[in-house]
């Protein structure tokens, strides 16, 4: 009963008002290529600081959920993920929205990001203490592993050829390690250059490597950047609500892999919505539509990365482990309130936890009709504006959102590069998703990999460190299915081929 | 007579060699570069370096054994496409001397041009101007004032 009228406190009009302006906010700037979520929370942080810490906290898990929905827009509308969460948006949104479809692929994210966003609200309102416990044991080993694992969904996004799949995958791995390395602090391939000290900015990487070539195209030729809606047929919300049906256990399985990965702390909406989209399409009757524009691979990822929200905040709150980066914010602003995180959250503060909850529940009901209202515009207006308008304008907003993500010209400079290296690969039969997977997964299976092997050579036994735990064993097997299946699936539906052939 | 599926793709053999011979580079200068690194800082970059190798290696095997195809790529003006490359190089690289705003308004105006293929009117120029005017100045404010990013002035400006 308490716990009811804790999150009934979240009811109050400034709370609501401030989850609607919080909603509102995050989606406009997750909306912004190269404004991320965390981005998003880090910026509207300190206007919270004068704020009770109910209203505070939930303005902020607003602007966070808000934000990772907003990423889908630039994500189905031109290409480029507003936010890292929303890689895998791009594969079947923007392909949607070529063929006209960009209005229902808006409505699905909504109604999935919704979605995601409720389950993972229920996950941090039931599970929060158990699985933090879980997550505690995943070690250096259990890390690399995840992040290999994360690595054989090449063969799921290369399309066509495997082979350039993995070299687009080494080449980002290779990327990844520009820079002071993150074991050792040696300096690596920085040539002499101060400005690549710093490594390859991701964000900035996947800006250049997936909106450039975008923008390359868009300018070579005058038809129209997306097919125009057909007149009068609004949001198609129904038949929204019909796909999503048809797809229910895939945004189920999505959610519950999304809540998951963010208990994982670090790992992240990205990976959340990689492992969700390869399981959809590894699972889905219609897996050689993937890719081209099938709703359920939009479903899948949006679904999954607005469940991270709810997944990274328990061991935020329960351990005081940031879940995901825009976690992290969250619990500096928690420690500025004065609160400490740890079991005192679900005892000693109780009241502002379920508050907390409550108004996370809210803020993502609110998602539905805010995001449904802009989403509609933004379709429209991007559907209607003169490549003359829209190519400076998708220009300038790479570049000013390169440039603010580290306040560095170089950057830039950098993410003009890797986008006119991306056409030009691009061309040559390699994708850029593994790369940006690469670059994403680098630094995480490179601290695994090493902090595995200093321990095992500190204990006699470097195989037994890497293959001698249970929960690695687990996460091996998972790799060895994601890599053997589609081989297997393969040489399943050749198999009648040859044999009638043979005939 | 060629059918279908030989028009609508490409013999892929000659850009797989050009690729694999490119990665077999890439591949080699990150083994040689990494020589003067500690054992912990190189072990991974040669790990990697080592797989591309491999797998750059048997795309290149595999362009002299089997006869691969890629999709035709997309149709369309080369002469825009290199301007637009040319034109977002010079951005990034004038934004520390023109400063954030020269360079942008700038830079937009030269990508309008490429990017428009009908007849430009006075009425046209005007409201396209207005426009883009419009959306750089809103982000700018967003950026340089809400948002309190330090954006570039440009070095040029400071010295005159």
């Amino acid at each position: 009963m308490d716990t009811l009228s804790f999150m009934a406190a979240a009811l109050s009009p400034i709370n609501l008002m401030l989850a609607i302006v919080g909603v509102a906010a995050g989606i406009l700037i997750g909306a912004l290529p190269g404004l991320s979520a965390t981005m998003a929370v880090a910026v509207l942080v300190p206007v919270t600081f004068g704020m009770p810490p109910e209203a505070a906290l939930i303005m902020l898990g607003a602007i966070y959920t808000g934000a990772i929905y907003g990423g889908s827009y630039a994500a189905i509308l031109v290409n480029t993920p507003g936010t890292p969460s929303a890689i895998a948006t791009t594969f079947d949104g923007f392909p949607m929205a070529k063929r006209g479809d960009g209005d229902l692929a808006v409505t699905l994210s909504t109604l999935s990001s919704m979605i995601g966003g409720l389950v993972g609200a229920v996950a941090l309102l039931t599970l929060a203490p158990l699985l933090a416990q879980i997550a505690l044991k995943f070690g250096p080993v259990e890390y690399f592993w995840l992040a290999i694992f994360g690595l054989t969904l090449i063969s799921a996004l290369s399309e066509g050829s495997t082979l350039k799949g993995f070299i687009g995958a080494g080449l980002g791995l290779l990327l990844s390690t520009v820079g002071v390395s993150v074991i050792g602090a040696d300096i690596r391939y920085a040539f002499g250059s101060q400005f690549l000290l710093g490594g390859v900015e991701t964000i900035s990487a996947l800006i250049g490597l997936y909106c450039i070539p975008v923008l390359i195209d868009l300018v070579a030729t005058p038809s129209a950047h997306l097919e125009p809606p057909e007149e009068g047929r609004g949001i198609r919300f129904g038949e929204g609500l019909s796909l999503m049906w048809r797809g229910k256990f895939n945004a189920l399985r999505s959610a519950i892999i999304g809540t998951a990965v963010a208990i994982l702390p670090g790992a992240g909406g990205s990976i959340a919505s990689l492992v969700s989209y390869s399981e959809a399409r590894r699972t889905s009757p219609r897996s050689d539509q993937f890719g081209k524009g099938e709703p359920d691979g939009v479903i899948a990822t949006e679904t999954a990365n607005n469940a991270t929200v709810g997944g990274g905040f328990i061991p935020t709150f329960v351990l005081g482990i940031p879940g995901t980066p825009p976690d992290a914010v969250i619990l500096g602003a928690l420690l500025v309130q004065g609160f400490r995180t740890g079991p005192e959250m679900f005892t000693t503060n109780v009241g502002v936890t379920y508050t907390f909850i409550g108004g996370l529940f809210i803020a993502t009901l609110l998602m539905l009709p805010i995001g449904l209202l802009i989403g509609r515009y933004a379709f429209k207006s991007i559907v209607s504006i003169p490549k003359a308008l829209l190519v400076p304008s998708i220009a300038f907003m790479t570049i000013i959102g390169t440039y603010a993500i580290r306040n560095n010209p170089f950057d830039v400079v950098v993410m003009v590069v890797l986008g006119v290296v991306g056409w030009v690969l691009s061309r040559y039969g390699v994708k850029p998703s593994p790369i940006v997977l690469g670059l994403i997964l680098g630094p995480i299976a490179e601290q695994g990999f090493v902090q595995g092997y200093l321990m095992g050579n500190a204990s006699g036994s470097v195989m037994g460190a890497f293959f001698g735990r249970p929960l690695s064993l687990a996460i091996i097997a998972l790799v060895l299915l994601s890599v053997l299946f589609p081989l297997w699936r393969a040489w399943r539906t050749r198999s009648p081929k040859e044999t009638a052939n043979g005939h | 007579m060629a059918t279908d599926h030989e028009t609508s793709t490409l013999d892929a053999r000659p850009s797989d060699r050009v690729l694999a011979v490119v990665m077999i580079v890439i591949a080699t200068g990150a083994i040689v570069f990494s020589r003067d690194m500690s054992i912990m800082a190189s072990v991974f970059p040669r790990t990697i370096a080592t797989l591309l190798l491999v797998f750059s290696a048997a795309l290149l095997i595999k362009s002299f054994v089997v006869h691969p195809r890629r999709a035709r790529p997309e149709p369309g003006s080369v002469g825009r496409r290199l301007g637009l490359i040319a034109v977002m190089l010079v951005w990034s690289f004038a934004l520390k001397w023109l400063g954030f705003l020269a360079a942008s308004l700038i830079s937009a105006a030269a990508l309008a041009v490429l990017a428009h293929y009908h007849a430009w009117t006075p009425r046209r120029v005007g409201g396209y101007a207005i426009a883009l005017a419009a959306i750089i100045g809103a982000f700018y404010t967003l950026f340089a004032v809400v948002l309190n990013v330090p954006l570039p002035v440009g070095l040029l400006w400071r010295q005159l």
